[in-house]
Parts: C-alpha cells; sequence; structure tokens
C-alpha cells in the first residue's frame, strides 16, 4: 500500500500546488465580477433589492469557473508528459504496473478537482455571507441561501445540498474527468490519441451551469460520465500493449 | 543470466530495428554495446526492459521479464529518465520505496563525489549533472543487470574519466554492466567484452581478454568487423578535387 501512496508523489508535488493558485485565482475573479453586478444593482434604479441567484447570474461567474476547471485539466494532464525526460521508463519499471498507475493517478486528480470544487464553493458561499448581511440585511434567514441553491443552475450544480442525482452526477463527473486527465498521456506516451478529457471537461465545466437542467439531465449526466469511465478503464487496460 | 534469443523487432513503419539477436551476458560482466548510429543499440535495451514489444525470447535467468524482476534491471538513457521536477532528495525517497534493493549508501556517496545538491529540483541541474544523475539513480537501483545508452553524451572527457574509474571501483562482482557508447577508445579498458551491432544483428562478440591475446585493439576489431575501408575518405576527396 504504501507503494500505491508513493506513486502519487511525483503527481501531486506537481499539481498540488497549481491547482490550489488557479482555485484561489479563480475565486479571486469571480469576487469582483459578483461585487461589480451588485454595485450596477446599486446603481440602478430598480426598488428592492435583487435575489442572490439574480446577481450571480448577472456576473457570469459560471464563465470564470469552466475556465479555471480547464486551466486545471490542463495542470492534471502535466505530470504524465514527458517534458525534458522520459519519465515513462521509470514509471513502465515500477513493480505497481503502468496500468494501475493510470488509475491511481486518475483518483488523485479527482481529489485535485474536489479542492477546485471546494474553493469555488466557499467563494460563493462567502459572497453569500456578505450579501445577506450587508445588501439583505435583516431580510435574509436561514432559507435564502437554500431557495438561491435551487434557483441558480450555477449554485445548484456547485452545491446541490440534498439533491442527489446532482451529487452523484458531480462525483462521476470528477472521477471521470480526472481519470481522463491520467489515461490522456498514457495514450500519448504509447503513440495514441486519447482526447476523451476535452470532451468531458466541457461537458463538465461549462453545459450544466449555463442552462436550467431538466429533472432528467442529471440522470443523463451520470449515465454519460460512468459510460466514459468504463470506456476509458477499458481502454487504458485492453490497449496496454498497443505501440511504437 | 540475460538471455536473448532470437529476438526480432519491426516497428509500424516497416523498418527493421532488431533482426534475429541472439546474446547472453552473464553476472558480473562489463559489456560494451557497440554500432553505426541505427544498427539497434537503444533498440535493443529497450526490448530488453519490456519498454517495446518484440518476437523472440528475452529472459532473466530463465524467468520472462515481468513486474516482478523488472526491478534487477535498472536503466540509464541520454534520454534521461528521472523526474524533472523532483529533487534528488525525493528520487532517492521514491526509489526506496519502490526498488527492495536500493543501495542508499552508494547513492549518498556518488552524489558527494559529483558535488551535486540534494534539494535542487533535477531541471535545475546542467546538462553533465543531468546525466551523472540519471546514472547515480542507475547505478544505486539495486540492481543486478544495469543497462546504460549513452550516459555520458555531453559530458566533458575528465568528468567521463572519473565516472569509469568509479564504476570499476563500486561496482560488485555480481553486477553486470550492458553500456551502448560510440566513445570506444574511453570505454575499451573499462569493458571486459564487445559487441557490435549491425543492421539489427550480432555482427561481432569477443572478449578484450582475445583482443589482448591477438594482439589488436578494440578499434581495430571494431573497423575488421565493419570491413572499413581507411582510404574511402581520401579517395572520395581525390575525386571530388578532380572534378573541380
Amino acid at each position: 500500500m504504501k507503494r500505491e501512496v508513493s506513486v502519487l508523489m511525483p503527481a501531486a508535488r506537481l499539481t498540488l500546488w497549481k491547482v490550489l493558485g488557479i482555485s484561489l485565482l479563480t475565486a479571486g475573479v469571480q469576487v469582483p465580477l459578483l461585487l461589480a453586478a451588485l454595485r450596477g444593482w446599486a446603481q440602478s434604479e430598480e426598488l428592492g433589492p435583487p435575489a442572490l441567484e439574480v446577481i450571480v447570474q448577472q456576473s457570469r461567474i459560471s464563465l470564470v469557473f469552466g475556465a479555471g476547471l480547464l486551466l486545471v485539466c490542463a495542470v492534471l494532464i502535466l505530470p504524465g508528459l514527458e517534458r525534458g525526460a522520459k519519465t515513462s521508463y521509470t514509471l513502465r519499471r515500477l513493480g505497481v504496473g503502468e496500468r494501475a498507475l493510470v488509475m491511481l493517478w486518475g483518483g488523485l486528480n479527482s481529489m485535485l478537482l474536489l479542492i477546485f470544487w471546494a474553493v469555488q464553493t466557499a467563494a460563493a458561499l462567502a459572497f453569500s455571507q456578505y450579501y445577506f448581511q450587508t445588501t439583505l440585511a435583516g431580510m435574509a434567514n436561514h432559507q435564502t441561501l437554500f431557495l438561491a441553491c435551487s434557483r441558480s443552475p450555477y449554485l445548484h450544480n456547485l452545491l446541490p445540498l440534498w439533491d442527489w442525482p446532482y451529487l452523484l452526477r458531480n462525483l462521476a463527473g470528477g472521477l471521470a474527468l480526472g481519470l481522463s486527465a491520467a489515461a490522456l498521456p498514457f495514450h500519448w506516451r504509447h503513440g495514441r490519441k486519447g482526447w476523451s478529457v476535452l470532451l468531458l471537461a466541457v461537458f463538465f465545466a461549462y453545459i450544466p451551469p449555463m442552462m436550467m437542467e431538466s429533472s432528467s439531465f442529471a440522470s443523463v449526466s451520470i449515465l454519460i460520465f460512468v459510460i466514459a469511465y468504463a470506456l476509458i478503464t477499458s481502454n487504458v487496460w485492453r490497449r496496454y500493449g498497443d505501440e511504437d | 543470466m540475460l538471455e536473448l534469443k532470437d529476438v526480432h523487432k519491426t516497428f509500424l513503419k516497416g523498418s527493421k530495428a532488431l533482426d534475429g539477436v541472439n546474446l547472453a551476458i552473464g553476472p558480473g560482466e562489463i559489456v560494451g554495446l557497440f554500432g553505426e548510429n541505427g544498427a539497434g543499440k537503444t533498440t535493443l535495451m529497450k526490448c530488453v526492459l519490456g519498454l517495446l514489444r518484440y518476437q523472440g525470447t528475452i529472459t532473466l535467468d530463465r524467468a520472462p521479464i515481468t513486474p516482478k524482476n523488472i526491478a534487477r534491471l535498472s536503466f540509464a538513457t541520454c534520454e534521461h529518465s528521472y523526474f524533472p521536477a523532483l529533487t534528488a532528495k525525493a528520487h532517492r525517497d521514491f526509489y526506496r520505496e519502490h526498488f527492495p534493493h536500493f543501495r542508499e549508501k552508494r547513492f549518498a556517496a556518488l552524489m558527494d563525489f559529483f558535488q551535486l545538491p540534494m534539494g535542487k529540483a533535477i531541471r535545475g541541474f546542467s546538462t553533465g549533472q543531468k546525466n551523472q544523475f540519471e546514472v547515480i539513480l542507475a547505478l544505486s537501483q539495486g540492481a543486478d543487470y544495469i543497462l546504460m545508452d549513452e550516459p555520458f553524451a555531453g559530458n566533458d572527457i575528465f568528468n567521463r574519466e572519473d565516472f569509469y574509474k568509479v564504476l570499476l571501483g563500486i561496482l560488485e562482482p555480481e553486477e553486470t554492466i550492458l553500456l551502448s557508447t560510440h566513445l570506444l577508445e574511453e570505454v575499451q579498458h573499462f569493458i571486459g567484452r564487445a559487441v557490435l551491432l549491425h543492421q539489427g544483428q550480432v555482427a561481432g562478440d569477443v572478449t578484450t581478454l582475445e583482443l589482448e591475446e591477438q594482439g589488436r585493439s578494440l578499434m581495430d576489431f571494431v573497423k575488421e568487423t565493419y570491413q572499413y575501408k581507411a582510404d574511402r575518405v581520401s579517395r572520395a576527396l581525390g575525386e571530388l578535387t578532380d572534378r573541380e
């Protein structure tokens, strides 16, 4: 088991700080956008304060979230790329086995995606708190955030609360995307293509936050991510011997 | 005993890299692997390490080379196989975890001898230092068979001399070296056997003791095996100047 954990070290050292940096940078871009949207409302002639979900939609922070997620995916691919050295010569001589390594790195990638997700959620919650205490002072209660999370597609995707299909969709998406980011450099090392990560990242990052989802959308998404995960795993296992 | 029987390797584009190689290398031998560019030296090593698929049989003490016994082989290559972002200290920890016979004392002694920093990422090393570190890893892995593919490309003559001396001083009787290089004259006093590859086949195989008994140098042997025509250049130049 110690070996399996140790094999994560080269990847973790290359990615952890970068992912944290991108997560904080993304949150750092989102907060001014939210504040700008809030200031835009203050200068308008509307009577009552807008709902949190309106501010979130007007600030377009979902686009920034998507860009951040794509950047994180690019960083997750880095450890498997051979820049300056043929590290695969070492990776392929380990007792762990290269295929197991892809699965382990896939798991690590999913954890790093979770960190990105957590930072974005923390930023959204911090802004919500600020909004409730200032603009909605005296009018907000513990239901206000719950309502905002169910009305705003972005917030609902980020923090589905007890909406299990959405929680499962996020989990399946994170696992599939993490594995895909580990499988891409594996296929490149063996002289093949493996661009599923790009399709999955775009699907995961951009489509859900930008559209109001129907109830069946989460189920279809789960199915897509589960199938993607199975296909990526099978491709790594089946095509291990192909090369040149 | 490392044994290759009728090993063939043809790349997807159709070029034949190895064409029926038969070779047996016993424990404790120091073997020089020579041949012109494209003779198949690197391909042979990669086949032994399982980095390329091949036809034929390669065994280590009569057992096929699998993740179970791959740790008995180490590899130093001019392409480099370390992790550029990791420090020497992190490499030591990683190797200690994955290679059960890692020679920690030897690693520390060689790092000290070549005055390489333990806490600096390898990508920050000079070309010569990177080569040194690559070889140090291969020598410290605790492998029985150490494969080296042009490991000193880019190192100056003094550096290489140091390395040959250190190698001879630290190798234990059961450790085997297979060294691929073009630096014939430099290594002739260091190796015990020379194997010549030509167009993917073993064109010559001789011990340095046999050469000594015959009163021939390694260079003479190579020239004879390749039927090198010494007057080829002067004739070509003569024809060229006549024409002009």
